[in-house]
Formats: structure tokens, sequence, C-alpha cells
């Protein structure tokens, strides 16, 4: 049985709006695909929860969707960035880098 | 906002997002299987799809209401597939809801609404008293409460009324109507206005002013059809034309709901100044701010000062004020909370009954619910489901318990008239509120012991045993609510236990008099009759009705013994003025000579009184034992004078002592009484008394003889004495009745109760029962080990019932008569008749428990 993923919704919706940043529009597959291979296997998402965060997303305007049709012909639904999800990501980024910075200060020997 | 709003237009186009959803998931499979190869690995990997998708649903903030829908169609579901269980916990709840809602408006309506005047609370009613004792209230004389609102800086206005019967004779056949004579500011005081016309102008309240009247809602539908033109006629009141200057509202029922019409008192000059003369009952308004006790220390200061300018009259005498609502619902008040606390009672045993239902129901369901655990719902839309169904049964119970409702309180106002405001009792907005609020509460109660279950318990495990018992703690909890169910049970047939012989005894009371072969009629009077010709008509009244054939005995009298109190008058022995200087009262009837032989009043020493003819003379008096016991102290009052009034204007002699009758009615032990024999003149309507073998037989001839002597005279209330006797004990006995009925509703509920637990711990031990069948045990021992665990329930149920009851009993124990709180026999009967139903309750399903098949049990588990 795949494990729910236990990452924290906040860094999903950062790995997902860089993913979106540094490659443009993309369905949802391809941002599943392009996390999977550049955390090179070491998060296990499971993929299904992508959706979810993808609809809260779209509701907070951080992406807009489109249907286009894909490379092999088929009907997808593309998420663009939009200029809020752009900032939003600066911040998530913020964040996050200044809680891995205070986690370091603990695990690591004064 | 705009995050908002974007939610708002998804929820209309939520198919086509859920389609969208759908085909974006299904692209990532077929994407996925045809990269990797292997569809199980790519929908390993997605997770549950419908999870997922549930979750895409909930980012637009639509699962509440949605799923509270679906779980609400669930719930329906899972109601309708078991109708029988279904209807028991719906008829239970609609009892329980019906009834309780019945009793808290009636609470509601009469004792916590503000009485239907404006500022109301700012109403009280003014009474005199003794300066020594508070509590010996009496009312107040006309000349007194003039003094009183002139002198006194705590009232915004004081005014009085007394009750009045009257006769109305502008129609075709003479009516007897209620009425309340006024003083000058009645209805500033009480400040409601009149639906219709005005009330009195102070020309009006004047003696020697125009006569008007101000007419009941009531009496404007009766006799004017609510005609909006009745200001322009006229009521023919005791001989005098009225002229109709406003119509009250039909919430206007002061100082009664009996009164028809309001006239203002026009007191003489004379009549003010005769400061005896206390018949006004007493009703200020207070200033704002003003409270109570300021009211009464200035009233009472008021008072004093009096006291000191009329020393004859006034000395002695002080004031009691008290809220008007207390005098107007006060007596009333413990018996209506006594309801109120046997209805809640009822209440809680349906809740803790329908609680048991769905615990045990919730047991066959381990599987059911097991499953939905693990396909991930969470323990929280579980409990949210229960509570669901909860909702589901409460909503079939609050529906059967309005119409319950609407049918009590109609039945109520039927039944409870001479409760004070019952008028004021109806079905209304806030009695449906109120049902509603009882069902929800009622549905949070019994679903929450599921719940709790439930987030409780492990599924995982039930799942695995194949859905079987977890017995242990979910069992305990069954097991102490039908307890406490039997507990509720058994206190409330040991109320209804007490009532009921109260009742007996007050029934079995020896009246001292005999009410079996007596006629009551009731003969009007009038004011402007002269004392001879009044005498005269009591004289030829007496005589007709003695001469219809099978009378054996007639008499008159100032009211019905048993059922109208004799008034307290004072008086002194002549010669003897009492020992401490203090006033002495003994109580007051006047009857004719036949009155002891008509009602069977033995009379111990003396003989009965000569009738005096002439309104000049002084009259003879009989007297009861009490009162020659108190008084006289072993010597003999025969030939002694007994001074009527503080300054003994007039004088009797006593020719008579008879025994002990309960004049009062039957629970009022016997007071010193005074019989005083003379003819009733203008005040008030005169009672016959007609002795016959068969009092309903000659009813119809005895009102005609009656009547045939001045046809535009009123005859009425024409009944056997017993029968209004009974009237008088109705309120006794609809108490008693309404008990026992909360109390056999919760007696059987508690036992379906207890049934419903038996059954099921058979049903859940009969693989146990089987082998140890199968292993030799007696079928005796099987059926004593059921009879033991039921018996323990209802034991523990009893005890602590018992012990609410020994409790509660003192609280009420001033309605009881005849009846210690702590009655054995009441005791001892409830417990009885509850462990009796509960041997019944254990024994059917113990039979089902011995007629096991020890092989079949066996093979089939």
């Amino acid at each position: 049985m795949g494990m729910r993923t236990e990452i924290p919704p906040g860094t999903l919706y950062m790995l997902i709006l860089k993913s979106l940043a540094r490659l443009g529009p993309m369905h949802g597959y391809g941002i599943a695909l392009h996390i999977q291979q550049s955390t090179e296997d070491v998060l296990q998402v499971e993929e299904g929860s992508l959706y979810p965060a993808l609809q809260r997303m779209l509701i907070k305007s951080w992406v807009k969707a489109d249907w286009r049709q894909t490379e092999n012909n088929r009907r997808a639904r593309y998420y663009t960035l939009t200029p809020e999800g752009r900032k939003q990501l600066a911040a998530e980024i913020r964040e996050f880098e200044r809680v891995m910075a205070a986690i370091r200060r603990v695990i690591q020997p004064a | 906002m705009t995050e908002w709003l974007r939610k708002l237009g998804a929820w209309r186009r939520r198919k086509t997002i859920d389609a969208e959803l759908q085909e974006e998931i299904d692209l990532h499979l077929a994407m996925k299987t045809s990269a990797t190869g292997d569809a199980h690995a790519a929908q390993r990997q997605f997770g549950n799809t419908t999870l997922h998708l549930e979750d895409s649903r909930a980012a637009w903030g639509w699962p509440r209401p949605e799923a509270w829908l679906r779980d609400f169609r669930y719930a329906l579901r899972m109601v309708a597939r078991k109708p029988g269980f279904a209807t028991t916990v719906i008829l239970t709840l609609g009892l329980g809801i019906g009834s309780s809602s019945t009793i808290f408006s009636l609470i509601d309506t009469v004792l916590i609404r503000p009485l239907p005047f404006p500022a109301s609370e700012r109403l009280v009613a003014v009474h005199e008293a003794k300066a020594s004792d508070e509590r010996s209230r009496t009312r107040v004389a006309p000349g007194r409460l003039e003094d009183w609102q002139l002198l006194s800086s705590a009232f915004e206005a004081i005014a009085g009324s007394s009750k009045d019967t009257l006769t109305e004779t502008s129609g075709p056949v003479p009516e007897r109507i209620s009425g309340a004579r006024v003083s000058p500011r009645f209805f500033s005081v009480l400040g409601a206005p009149p639906a219709l016309g005005r009330v009195f102008d102070s020309e009006e309240e004047r003696f020697g002013g125009p006569l008007a009247v101000v007419i009941s809602d009531g009496i404007w539908r009766r006799l004017f059809s609510a005609d909006p033109g009745v200001l322009k006629r006229s009521l023919m009141l005791t001989g005098l034309r009225y002229t109709i200057v406003g119509v009250m509202s039909s919430t206007f029922q002061y100082p009664d709901s009996s009164i028809d019409v309001w006239v203002p008192r026009q007191a003489t000059p004379h009549l003010l100044q005769i400061r005896e003369a206390r018949f006004y009952a007493g009703v200020g308004r207070l200033k704002p701010g003003v409270t109570l006790e300021q009211a009464q220390a200035d009233l009472a200061a008021v008072q004093k000062r009096l006291g000191d300018e009329y020393p004859k009259t006034d000395a002695g005498w002080s004031v009691a004020v008290e809220p008007l609502k207390d005098q107007l619902v006060g007596k009333v008040r413990l018996a209506l909370w006594l309801l109120m606390g046997s209805v809640s009672l009822l209440l809680l045993i349906a809740c803790a009954n329908v609680a048991c239902l769905l615990l045990a129901r919730l047991n066959s369901r381990n599987a059911e619910i097991a499953t939905r655990r693990s396909l991930g719902a969470g323990r929280a839309a579980i409990a949210r489901q229960l509570f669901t169904e909860g909702l589901v049964y409460a909503m079939g119970g609050g529906l059967l318990g309005a119409a319950a409702t609407f049918s009590g309180i109609r039945f109520l106002r039927q039944q409870l008239t001479e409760i004070p405001r019952i008028n004021e009792l109806a079905a209304d907005g806030r009695i449906l509120a109120m049902v509603i609020a009882v069902s929800v509460l009622a549905a949070v109660i019994f679903s929450l012991a599921p719940m709790l279950q439930t987030l409780r318990r492990d599924s995982t495990v039930s799942l695995l045993r194949g859905g079987r018992h977890v017995i242990g703690s979910r069992q305990r909890l069954t097991r102490v609510l039908v307890s406490a169910q039997l507990a509720l049970a058994t206190a409330l047939l040991i109320g209804a236990g007490l009532f009921l012989r109260s009742l007996l005894k007050l029934q079995e009371a020896p009246l001292g008099f005999r009410p079996e072969n007596v006629l009551a009629l009731r003969v009007g009077a009038s004011f402007n009759e002269s004392p001879d010709s009044a005498i005269q008509r009591h004289q030829r009244t007496l005589d007709a009705l003695a001469s219809v054939p099978g009378v054996t005995a007639v008499s008159m009298s100032s009211g019905l013994p048993g059922v109208n109190p004799a008034w307290p008058r004072e008086f002194q022995i002549a010669g003897e003025p009492s020992p401490d200087g203090s006033m002495r009262f003994a109580a007051w009837r006047v009857v004719t000579a036949g009155y002891f032989q008509t009602l069977g009043i033995p009379i111990l020493d003396g003989q009965t009184c000569r009738m005096n003819s002439d309104p000049k003379n002084p009259f003879e008096a009989l007297v009861n034992r009490t009162f020659a016991d108190q008084y006289f102290q072993g010597r003999n009052p025969l030939g002694h004078a007994i001074l009527l009034g503080p300054v003994g204007d007039s004088s009797t002699k006593i020719v008579g002592i008879v025994a002990d009758a309960r004049e009062d009615g039957h629970s009022k032990q016997a007071q010193p009484l005074i019989y005083a024999c003379g003819y009733l003149r203008y005040w008030p309507d005169s009672d016959f008394l007609i002795q016959s073998r068969n009092p309903a037989a000659i009813a119809s001839a005895a009102r005609m003889a009656a009547q045939n002597l001045e046809p535009s005279r009123p005859v009425y209330s024409v009944r056997p004495l017993t029968s209004a006797l009974t009237g008088a004990l109705s309120q006794t006995r609809f108490r008693a009745q309404l008990i026992s009925l909360f109390s056999i509703m919760a007696l059987m509920l508690a036992a379906i109760g207890l049934y419903g637990v038996m059954s099921y711990m058979v049903s859940q031990r009969t693989r146990e029962i089987g082998i140890r069948l199968a292993l030799g045990a007696r079928r005796g021992q099987i059926l004593a080990d059921i009879l033991r665990s039921g018996g323990v329930l209802a034991s523990a149920g009893a005890v602590a019932g018992i012990a609410l009851a020994a409790v509660a009993s003192r609280l009420v124990a001033t309605l009881l008569y005849g009846v210690q709180p702590s009655d054995v026999g009441s005791y001892a009967m409830a417990t009885a008749a509850l462990l009796g139903v509960a041997v019944l309750a254990c024994l059917i399903p113990g039979r089902r428990a011995i007629s096991i098949d020890p092989t079949q049990a066996l093979r089939e588990q």
C-alpha cells in the first residue's frame, strides 16, 4: 500500500510553483514527473494529492488552467503560473529557508 | 472576497469541474501506465482516487452541505431499512417531546411570561394586613384606598376592584354575567388600552356620574357578535342602563378570566367613610425604579399615620405588597413545577431509551462501520453520520411531538380551566420553536452515547472478527442507561402513588355532611331590592321548592358547603373581651333553619334556630364544635351573645352547637364557624339546597318552581351537590392523573429499554448458552442466570429511584394531603410495580434463551 505522504501542503505548493516557474505551462502528470525526477525519487509524492493541491491553487489564483492538446494529441489541462503565484513562490521559498535555517541551527553542533 | 465569489461561481459549475478533474486524473493514470507499463504500480503511486477527488472538491468549500446532504440521504435509507425499529424510536421520542413541550408551554405561559400588561413588572397587589402578622392579608376598604393613593409616594397610582355577579336584562332572557366593580384609576394602573373605544373618564368614576361599562372581548363576541358599532349600545345591569364605552382585548383578564364587564364602583361618600368595609382587591403601579421593599415600607408608614388619625379603625393595621404576578399565579406555581419535573424525567427516560436502542443497533452495524472506516472515512465522518441519523429520528419524533403538543395544549385548556392565565395558553410560534429546541436537544443527547463509542473504538479489530461483539464498555454504558431509566420511572411511580393516595384520602375524608341526596341551585340577587321583599322572596322560594314532589328538606345558604369557603369575620363574645385585646375571627355562613337537616349535620346541643322575618330584630346563630371548644373551653356556649364587627354593631344569640363540617372543602380541617340564621339580601346570590332521594331527577322541577315565582330573575347552577364537590377536587384529581399518566409512560419506556438490552444480551450469548446446554446445564439455571442479570439492573434502578423520590417528594410535601412524603405504601407499590414489569421484560428474552437448540447454535457460528 502506498503510504500517504507526510509532505506538508505548503511544501507541495512550493514544489509545484517552482516546477511551473522553471518549465512553464505543464499538465498534472508533467508536474508530478518533474518533481519525481528532480528529487531523484527521494520524496515519495503520492501523485494523486497533486490534484487537490492544484484545485486549491486555482482558487487562490496562484495558477490558471486551460485545456490544450498534448504532443500525443490528447486533451489535457495545462497549468500556468500567474504573477500572484510568482509572488507566492518567493514567499514560500523565503519561509522555507527560514525554517530550514532554524532547524539547521538546532541539529548542527555549535 | 473574490475567492469567495469564485467558490460560489464554481458551485454552479460543480458537475463540469468534477468531470474535468476525473478526465485529468484518468489522463494522468494513462500516461503513467504507458510510461511504466504497469497499471497497478501507476494506481499505487497515485493513491486513493476517490479520496483525492473528494479532497479536490473540498478545496472548493462544498463538502459541508454536500456531505450533510449525503449523510442525510444515507441516514434516511438506514432508518427506512428497519421500519419497526424506526417506529419504536420515533414513537418513544414523540411521546417524550410531545408531553414535555406541552408542559413547558404551560409553564412558559403561566409562570414565565410577564403578565399581559405594559411594564407589568411594576404592578403589585396591595393588601391590608395586621401589623402583628403580615400574612393575615385582607382586602382594602375604599376609603383607605383613597387615603393611600393620596399619601403614598411610591406608587404612580393605586386602585381596587371587587367581583360581583350581575343580571343583564336587555335580552329576552335574563342573563347572569360576571362583573368587576372598579375604583377610580383602575384601568390606568393596569395600563392596557381598550381594543375598542375608551375606558372610564373621571366623571363616570365619581358617585352620581353617568353609568358606563367596559365589556370583555368574550361578551362582545357572545352578545354582540363582535359588532364594531357596539359603542353606541348599552346594557341593562341590575335594572340600570349602562352605556358601553369600551371593549377590552381578550388578553385583559383582571381580576380573573371570568369577568364579562367592568363598571365603576361609584362609591358613595358614606361608603368611603366606612373604614371596615374591606372589599377591594388592591392593585398598584410602582413608580419606575421603586423596589417592592421601598413600596412596602412607604405604604406601611402611610398606614401607620392613618392609625394615629383613626385609632378606632386603623390602629394595629399595616399593609402587604407583593408582585401582582405572585398573587395571580402563586398558588399553582408549585403544582406546575411538579408537573414540569415529572415530564422532564419522562423526556430523559425517552432519550436514554433511544440511546440504548441506537447503541444496540450500532452493535449490529459494527461490520458496516468498520468497512467504512477502512475505506477512509474519518472518525469525525462516522460520528457525523450517526448524529445525522439521530437528527432524522429527532425530526420524526419532533413532528409527532409537535402534533402531540398541539392536541395536548387543547386538552389542557379544556381540563385546567381553573388555572390562572390558562386562556393565554395557545399553540404558537414560540411553542413550535420550543418543540424544535427540545428535538435537537434530544438528538444531541441520544446520539452522544453512540458517538462516544465510535470515537473511542478501534474498528479494524471488529472488522477482523467479522463484526462480532465488543461487549465490554458499550454494554456497560447501555446497562447504566437502562438502570437510570428504571430509576427515573421508579421515582415517577412513587410520585404518582403519593398523589393518588392523597386524592383517595381527600375523597374519603369525612366531610361532616352528606352531599349525596342534595340538589343545589343558585338564585340571583339584586341591589335595588328592599330587605323586606328579599326576605319574602326567599321564604316563597323555600316554600315552592319544598312542595316539589320528592323533596324532603330545603334550605338557603350563603355559598355551597365544601365548595365556597365561608368568609372570616371579626367577632367578640359579649362580656368577654379577648384576653390580649386582639380581634377574633371566625368563618361566617348565613343559613336558614333547615340547613342542618338538609345536609345531615348533627346538632350536638341545643336546637336549630327560629327564623326571624323582621330584618330589624336580632337573629339567632349556631356554632360548630371547634368554635365551642376554642372560645368556650368546656363551658356551655348556649345562650351567650356574639357581637359582630370590631365595635359590635350587631349581636346574635347562640342557640345550638353542631358537629364540625368541612365547609371550606375536602382538604381543609374545620375551623371555628358561626352559622347565622337569616336571609341574604342584596348580595350575594343565594344558594338553595334541596334534599331528595334522587336529586338529579327533581332538577328540572326544582328549577321550574324557583323560576316561576319571578320569571325575570336568573336561576342557575342547578346541579347535584356531589358534582359541585367533584368539581372542587378537579385540580387535585387532574394533577394526580397527569402524573400517573407520565409515570405509566415512563414505566413502559423503561420496560422496553430493559427488554431491548436483555434481548440483545441473549442474542449475543446464543453460542455460549448453546455450549452450556450442550455441556448439560439445566434450562432452569440458564433462565435464572438471565433473570439475575436483569434483576441486578432493575434493583439498582429501584434503589436509585427510591433515593431520588425520597429527596424530591419533600419538595412537594405541601401538595400532599393525609400522606407523608415518606409514605411506605406508595414506595412499596411503586417498587413492586417496577420489579414486576422488569421480570416480565426479562422473561420474554429468557424464554428465548432456554429454547435455544444447542446443536443449531453451535453449528451456526
